[in-house]
């Protein structure tokens, strides 16, 4: 992230969260301070629920739920797929409505339209430069159909034990937000709010 | 006559060059966030998800990024 902006250019921000093992809705934000003293500051803020394999009522089924290129140095995978198969009774169109800028290769569906019972292709390719990296990205994919709608964010990572990975994904309800740049970031939250062993 | 218009004239355009360069040294820098808001969605529980914010400047001063911390 650029700490200056020339009159006209731009930078991205990047947040990055660690959702807890729940299916609750959750809303964070950061507050971006810069010199506009007549704006003041700007809040970015983002909400996502937990979806648990076991969540009955989503009409979608993810499969697997995150794209893993596995541990650094071990034999180079530079493509991977989920599976969306369509568990309603509607058509749906899918579309992918975010991933990572300049990130990634090529992330594209198979079908942008899905009937019911069938499945498309969430396809991600690493950039060269990308696959020797240790990186936790994600893709958000959007299905609406007549009634239905429904938006569901893919994580893809590489070089993330599974140690750390299982560590992470234990139920503690702690949550963590940061917002880092390419060469620093600023970590965002970290709250528990619930008891353990509730 | 034609003296007091030229006079004029030089008066006003004098003036104009005045303010233009008043502008140009106070120049403001303007932060836009197109899309402040994000929803992920649905994510999978005990996984790392991560968004992008696009940030510009809008202004007419270079813009100083001070800090981005937890709300």
């Amino acid at each position: 992230m650029k700490k200056e902006l020339a009159v006209g250019d731009s930078t991205w921000i990047e947040l990055i969260y660690t959702m807890g093992k729940h299916s609750r809705e959750t809303h964070k934000s950061a507050r971006v301070t810069t010199n506009d003293t007549l704006t003041g500051f700007i809040n970015i803020s983002f909400q996502g629920k937990g979806w648990l394999d076991s969540d009955s009522g989503v009409m979608l089924n993810v499969n697997p739920q995150t794209l893993d290129f596995g541990p650094l140095g071990e034999k180079r995978r530079t493509k991977l797929e989920a599976k969306i198969k369509n568990l309603s009774e509607e058509k749906m169109q899918l579309s992918i409505v975010d991933y990572p800028p300049e990130f990634f290769k090529e992330v594209k569906l198979s079908r942008d339209e899905l009937k019911p019972g069938k499945t498309a292709k969430l396809k991600v390719r690493l950039e060269r430069e990308t696959e020797d990296q240790r990186f936790q990205k994600s893709v958000t994919v959007e299905a609406k159909g007549d009634t239905l709608n429904y938006r569901f964010t893919v994580p893809v990572q590489k070089g993330i034990e599974s140690k750390v990975a299982a560590k992470k994904t234990v139920p503690t309800d702690k949550k963590e937000a940061e917002v880092k740049s390419d060469q620093k970031k600023a970590e965002a939250e970290s709250d528990k709010k619930e008891a353990e062993g509730k | 006559m034609k003296r007091l218009i030229l006079f004029c004239g030089v008066l006003v355009l004098l003036t104009l060059g005045l303010v233009f360069v008043y502008q140009a040294q106070a120049g403001e820098p303007k932060v836009l966030i197109p899309e402040p808001r994000w929803d992920f969605g649905l994510i999978p529980g005990g996984s790392v998800v991560s968004h992008y914010y696009l940030i510009k400047n809008m202004g007419t001063d270079v813009l100083k990024i001070e800090s981005v911390r937890p709300g």
